[in-house]
């Protein structure tokens, strides 16, 4: 009944509520980012029980003084000669995949639609976080950047629209890659237990994130001129409504906590879950492959 | 775990498992069994390393089993070392070097195929690969007439032919060393051969794993060339210049330095040829040119033996499809032979297969064993093309000894 709830209540409730949801984000964020920092810091950890020399023997050498000799080398190498050609490989090897590219044009495409839609939605993300968390905090108003409120403002149609974009880009990504590891006829490379995982942790932040959106323009009551901006959204909110004609407000804004605990939950896991799954490689193999393209012993 | 540079465990990290290697594998696509192939290798190396470490042991589903080291085992020693899986990784993972520490952990470990553990006691005690003593290493130069009586085994030379265990020990490829006397008689080269201190160029130790005792070879055999005041170190075959030209130098081998420069026979020749040392008489033939994995992926060699054979008048070159850094393997390579012979063959015939194609009278090579592997898998396959090493087909075009090449060789075994 909600129409005998009065306003004031029912707005204290919301914010409330809000505050609530706000607590959750801060707690997961940083028990998830330790565990994220943790993970790395075991992985790093195991790499550097390796040696320095192939003929070398260092047992001797401790993982912290490998550390440093290979700080040390990277600074020493890359304000060098080898400047350009680190930069050379960063552009083409690790940022267009220029050599996948080569080789197959379709898991280039799978490849780049994952990799440039998460690491784009990723940086998005980050900057609206602060644009809405860090900024008002060091006394940013509203108002004085156009930049800075578009980020803070999902419902603004730039924000909305890279967000829906992205979102879709890394779902196409994901339909060739399930398909090709299903068709492959060597399903050694995809077909591994944590590589199934992961899409279907990719697979439950998109469905998750497109209901969050959908009960928000719910809850919000969010116009269509502006929700259909989010359009994958906006045509769910309008699904949902239809098919659900009774529910309340009330119940709307349970559902949209829920899909948000678990949107936000799923991106925090699968963080904490990379170095240990395939997309370990996202971290890793941009400074191998550097390391790779200039140390490589070979003369062809 | 410590067999394994940073790098190489930074690198198992870093694999995509995008598959390419598998695609590329020759062990693969001539087993077609994915068990042997570098994407299998790389999975089995991952959950090794990560059963090793204390969240392996915490969290990890299940070890590293008893069978997943048996598959890790035979994937390891059925890999010709060929490096083709490098070429495609999108991460330039040297693998070849990868996979050689992985045989090293194994060995470490006493997981190694009991035929390599024979070799290297056979390398221990006689400081070659096959059966016979080191005395014997120069025998095969006995039917080369006006040898002298020191049979080349000089104190100094300026130039040093380092022969190799295969072509010293194996009588189907004598022609080789033969031939390259001979060659080298014409264009009066001083030169010399170690003789019974040649020792094993060592390869077979570092591919089998056994690291350690590769620089005790490495250091004896640089010590005595340098004792002979040599300008070049010269080879004909290609493991044998990998290690001495791009993996000795990488040793901790304290003040020992090489004091000369190391070349493949195939370079050496084609210097030789553009001094006009020799003259080159035509051979009408259609000739093929088969990249050994060593020398050309691994060391870059291609322009020359392709402009030496061109330098032959009445020659027409044919590349093979997969040529330079796209060769495949002959399946002499790794010492699959000695683990997997059956396996070895269907590599090969593979590759005869590929040379058939081409429609050449000759197919050349510029390494003793892809002589050796190739000519059986032609015979095989019931092919008239003939299969020589580079300096018997110079040989043939310096005597113009055309019809005698195509009965069977200039010289005879």
């Amino acid at each position: 009944m909600p129409g005998l709830v009065p306003a004031y209540l029912k707005e204290l409730v919301m914010k409330i509520e809000i505050e609530v949801v706000d607590i959750h984000f801060w707690i997961l964020h940083i028990l998830f980012t330790l565990g994220i920092i943790g993970g790395l810091l075991y992985k790093v950890s195991t790499i550097l029980q390796g040696g320095l020399q192939e003929f070398g023997d260092e047992k001797q050498v401790s993982r912290w003084h490998k550390f440093w000799y290979f700080v040390g080398k990277f600074f020493k190498n890359f304000f060098s000669k080898k400047f350009i050609p680190i930069i050379k490989v960063l552009i083409f090897d690790v940022i267009l995949h220029s050599k996948l590219f080569k080789e197959n044009k379709l898991k280039w495409l799978a490849h780049t639609c994952l990799f440039w839609g998460i690491l784009v939605l990723f940086i998005l993300s980050v900057l609206s976080g602060i644009a809405v968390e860090v900024a008002p905090a060091l006394g940013y108003k509203p108002g004085v950047s156009e930049f800075m409120d578009g980020l803070a403002n999902k419902d603004n149609w730039v924000t909305a629209v890279l967000n829906e974009l992205l979102n879709v880009v890394i779902l196409i990504g994901v339909i060739i890659a399930f398909i090709r590891g299903f068709i492959s006829k060597k399903k050694i490379g995809m077909m591994l237990f944590q590589d199934i995982f992961l899409i279907i942790f990719i697979i439950v932040i998109l469905i998750s994130g497109w209901f969050t959106e959908a009960t928000r323009y719910i809850v919000e009551n969010t116009p269509g001129y502006i929700a259909k901006v989010g359009f994958l959204g906006y045509y769910l909110s309008r699904l949902m409504r239809f098919s659900f004609p009774q529910a309340t407000v009330d119940g709307w804004i349970v559902v949209y906590k829920v899909f948000w605990h678990v949107h936000v939950s799923v991106i925090w896991l699968s963080f904490v879950y990379i170095p240990f799954s395939k997309f370990a490689h996202a971290i890793f193999s941009p400074i191998a492959t550097v390391i790779n393209v200039l140390e490589k012993k070979k003369y062809g | 775990m410590d067999k394994f540079t940073a790098r190489q465990l930074l690198n198992i990290e870093s694999c995509t498992r995008c598959g390419q290697c598998t695609d590329m594998c020759c062990a693969y696509n001539a087993s077609n069994d994915l068990s042997v192939s570098p994407a299998k290798k790389m999975e089995l190396l991952r959950k090794k390393v990560r059963s090793g470490t204390l969240f392996g042991k915490l969290f990890g589903r299940r070890g590293f089993s008893d069978k997943d080291m048996d598959i890790l085992v035979r994937a390891a020693y059925e890999c010709t070392l060929c490096a083709r899986c490098e070429v495609d990784c999108p991460v330039n993972i040297d693998l070849q070097k990868l996979w050689i520490s992985l045989r090293s952990s194994l060995t470490d470990d006493s997981r190694g195929p009991e035929a390599l553990t024979m070799l290297k006691e056979r390398l221990d005690k006689s400081h070659n690969i096959s059966f016979d003593t080191n005395e014997g290493r120069a025998e095969w130069i006995s039917q080369v007439a006006d040898i002298g009586e020191n049979k080349y085994v000089k104190e100094k030379a300026q130039v040093i032919y380092f022969v190799g265990c295969v072509s010293s020990f194996s009588p189907r490829v004598f022609k080789i060393p033969r031939s390259i006397v001979q060659i080298f008689k014409t264009a009066k080269v001083d030169f010399g051969l170690l003789g019974d201190e040649e020792w094993c160029c060592g390869f077979p130790l570092l591919s089998s794993g056994f690291k350690q005792d590769f620089v005790e070879f490495a250091k004896h055999n640089i010590e005595k060339v340098n004792s002979t005041g040599a300008k070049y170190l010269v080879t004909a075959c290609p493991s044998c210049f990998h290690m001495w030209k791009h993996i000795y130098h990488e040793l901790p081998l304290g003040d020992i330095k090489a004091n000369f420069e190391v070349l493949h026979t195939v370079q050496y020749i084609y210097k030789l040829a553009q001094e006009y040392r020799f003259r080159l008489k035509p051979i009408n033939q259609k000739v093929t040119y088969h990249d050994p994995c060593d020398l050309g992926r691994n060391s870059g060699i291609y322009d020359e033996p392709r402009k030496l054979i061109r330098m032959i008048p009445g020659v027409i070159f044919i590349e093979l499809e997969k040529n330079k850094i796209d060769t495949t393997c002959c399946g002499g390579g790794g010492n699959v032979e000695a683990v997997d012979k059956q396996l070895s063959e269907n590599i090969a015939q593979i590759k005869a297969r590929e040379i058939i194609k081409t429609g050449a009278d000759i197919v050349v090579t510029s390494c003793q064993q892809c002589v050796r592997t190739i000519l059986q898998a032609l015979k095989k396959e019931n092919s008239k093309i003939k299969t020589m090493d580079i300096s018997e087909l110079v040989l043939a075009s310096i005597s113009g000894a055309q019809a005698q090449l195509l009965k069977g060789g200039v010289l005879s075994v």
